[in-house]
């Protein structure tokens, strides 16, 4: 597939008085490709609105490079970019639906303005691509004419995503979407996104801290930490067995867990606030103090981000591959075999669940069994 | 154990210009000693106004049109403002939903703890600043001497929440009632958070009246869950009992729209329409019935209180028996 917007090395750091600087994000190396919806994930304060502020370039990055369909678009200036022809290919919707439409514009005119000043469509073209994008977000003709005020929490996301997919980006920065929306609500706008992906073709960046959104919606997941992207992989195999220290908590703290009715394991738990982001210590991880296993080496040595197994990558010294999927990497490079990550995943659970399946029975016990059941070892 | 908490037939309105908001009818619910009860509902449901009349802070146009509510077998209604405030704040205490709008910005967080000291105990001068540094650290706020002189915007949005449990639970309360104590806060301060609120309450043997729009989250840490709509409380009952077995068409819609749990997206079910507009003079007895797909004739007259097992009890006509959600 090809890689649609590439960051490199990317810093942002913001000067904070007295020659100190605020380390927002700290030296990035990601992509998203052509059609694939990848989820951003982390504490408030970790850098993630930086990231997309400096991927929809509407921040001036302090060193390294956005590629955008292998094009540099890291050194256009974030002033120049409203009128830059590439404003049109990344687009974005914003937390608030109520917040970030204008109040006096009614639904017809806050999307016809964005078609308005991106692309040459006027007159008639501009009303019927209007009115086809309202269809497409399920916003019923009646509604057009109103104003936000008039409209429900649920209508107003409709119009806040068509706005933004009326100019028809490549790709879509969505940022918490469904954070301000009532449950009943948030099910028929993931389901929407979800539906535009498939029909539209676009890329997503979806920015939210509800992990369990992004485990139903997102094909990858990037978690950050101060700045840092800790992990990243496959959402479903992250979520099913995350690596780094920092995820574990994350996904350990979800209230019922994430197949619900679970108690939070309470082992995995971080407690205490971050480190401070104004000139951290680079030869330190940045989770030390709060990580369980802080050790030494993580005091003196900061782990960098590695790839672990295909496809997946985490930032720490005590993480590698399973035995399980290495046994799977290496039956498949055996056989000189090359599956996708999602194959893969799929590959690793089946000899997961049949593992599993082998430990059952061998520490069955049936009636009259007097000595102590094998301990099976995989 | 005893009930500490005793709503009856509440009912409650608001008078407003554009016509009577019928907020909260014939809501009942009891709460024993050091239990905890979480109330869930979509926003509007009337979760909040329950909390503020339970605390005597209503809006001056809400008026009680009937019912009562006993806190430890006193009725809270007939009192006439002057012993609800030797309760508020000692007995019964609530953190409010956004702590940095709810603490006062130009006063230090240590001083505000010790206003709710100086009002309900004998504690002054050094003896009340010790006992408001010791409450700080019981919500294990690290370095608390110093904290005691911070100011709220000096402090990040889980330590601001804190600073409120620890007004809260100042003067040790019977009750506490948490109005969204974690939205706003991450996923690790929100566990953080809740485990504190647990732990305390366990030890103190205070109850807790946790509401939230997070099933997941009631169902963690909520021993029963009443479910609002509309100002209705339509199905109350054990957390599990209630999860495994909604009666109520709502419930079991409200356990299908959240994602905790859910393996495909396409699972999730959306709730159709939306809540009826309580101005509304010709609101039929079952404010969910319009947007319910199990309506029948039989919903046109009044709610039925229908027990599913011992405590779990349900306000529909036809509630789903004996199907999970």
């Amino acid at each position: 597939m090809k890689r649609l917007i590439e960051a490199i090395d990317l810093v942002k750091h913001f000067p904070v008085g007295d020659k100190k600087r605020l380390h927002a994000v700290d030296g990035l190396n990601f992509h998203i490709e052509a059609g694939e919806t990848v989820g951003l994930v982390g504490e408030s304060g970790c850098g993630k609105s930086t990231l997309v502020r400096l991927l929809t370039r509407t921040l001036d990055l302090t060193d390294g490079q956005v590629r955008f369909h292998g094009h540099g678009i890291g050194l256009i200036p974030a002033r120049a970019m409203a009128d830059h022809p590439m404003r049109r290919e990344i687009q974005m919707v914003f937390q608030d639906p109520t917040d970030s439409l204008d109040p006096r514009y009614t639904a017809r005119q806050t999307i016809a303005e964005s078609a308005r000043l991106l692309t040459d469509m006027s007159g008639s073209a501009l009303d019927r691509a209007v009115e086809e994008t309202a269809t497409h977000v399920g916003l019923p003709f009646e509604l057009l004419d109103r104003y936000p005020h008039q409209l429900s929490g649920g209508q107003k996301a409709r119009v806040g995503i068509a706005r933004a997919i009326v100019v028809k980006p490549r790709l879509l920065v969505l940022d918490e979407p469904t954070a301000a929306l009532d449950v009943s609500v948030q099910a028929v706008i993931l389901q929407l996104l979800d539906r535009l992906k498939r029909e539209m073709g676009m890329s997503f960046l979806f920015v939210s801290h509800d992990l369990n959104v992004v485990r139903l919606l997102c094909d990858r997941v990037l978690v950050m930490y101060l700045g840092q992207i800790v992990e990243s992989g496959p959402a479903r195999e992250v979520f099913a067995r995350p690596l780094h220290p920092y995820t574990r908590a994350l996904i350990a703290s979800l209230p019922g867990g994430l197949a619900g009715g679970q108690t939070t394991d309470a082992d995995l738990l971080i407690g205490g606030d971050p480190q401070s982001p104004i000139d951290p210590d680079a030869h330190r991880c940045r989770l030390f103090g709060r990580c369980p296993r802080g050790v030494e080496r993580c005091h003196t040595l900061a782990p960098p981000l590695r790839e672990i197994s295909r496809g997946r990558a985490a930032a720490c010294h005590f993480v590698g591959p399973t035995e399980r999927e290495a046994f799977v990497d290496a039956a498949l490079a055996m056989h000189n075999i090359h599956v996708d990550p999602a194959r893969r995943a799929a590959l690793t659970s089946e000899f997961n669940r049949v593992a599993e399946m082998a430990r059952l029975v061998q520490a069955a016990r049936l009636p009259g069994d007097t000595l102590p059941a094998p301990q099976y070892r995989p | 154990m005893n009930s500490l908490l005793e709503i009856h037939k509440f009912s409650l309105e608001f008078r407003t210009r554009g016509g009577t908001v019928r907020a909260l009818e014939n809501v009942s619910l009891e709460l024993l000693e050091g239990g905890s009860l979480g109330l869930v509902g979509e926003s509007g449901s009337g979760k909040s106004v329950l909390s503020f009349a339970v605390l005597g802070i209503l809006d001056a146009a809400a008026r009680v049109t009937g019912g009562d509510i006993r806190f430890a077998g006193q009725d809270l209604l007939a009192d006439n403002g002057a012993a609800m405030k030797n309760i508020r704040g000692r007995e019964l205490a609530m953190i409010f939903q956004n702590p940095r709008v709810a603490l006062n910005p130009i006063r230090q967080v240590g001083r505000q703890i010790e206003d709710v000291l100086l009002r309900h105990t004998d504690l002054r001068g050094s003896k009340a600043r010790e006992r408001a540094i010791e409450c700080l650290s019981e919500v294990r706020i690290p370095d608390p001497e110093r904290r005691y002189s911070a100011y709220p915007f000096e402090l990040s949005g889980g330590m601001c929440q804190r600073v409120m449990i620890a007004i809260a639970l100042a003067c040790q309360p019977r009750l506490l009632i948490a109005d969204e104590p974690t939205t706003g806060l991450d996923v690790t301060t929100q566990a953080a958070i809740m485990r504190l609120i647990r732990d305390l309450g366990r030890e103190k043997g205070m109850a807790t009246l946790l509401i939230t729009h997070d099933l997941g989250l009631a169902r963690e840490f909520c021993d029963r869950i009443a479910v609002m709509h509309a100002g209705h409380v339509v199905e109350i009952g054990p957390t599990e009992s209630l999860f495994k077995s909604s009666a109520h068409p709502y419930t079991a819609q409200l356990v299908l729209a959240t994602p905790v749990g859910q393996e495909q997206l396409e699972n999730l079910a959306a709730i159709p329409g939306n809540l009826p507009d309580l101005r509304r003079n010709d609101l039929p007895p079952c404010r969910f019935s319009e947007r319910c797909e199990q309506r029948s004739e039989a919903c046109a007259s009044a709610l039925p209180e229908i027990a599913i097992a011992g405590n779990h009890l349900v306000a529909c006509h036809n509630p789903r028996m004996g199907k999970s959600a």
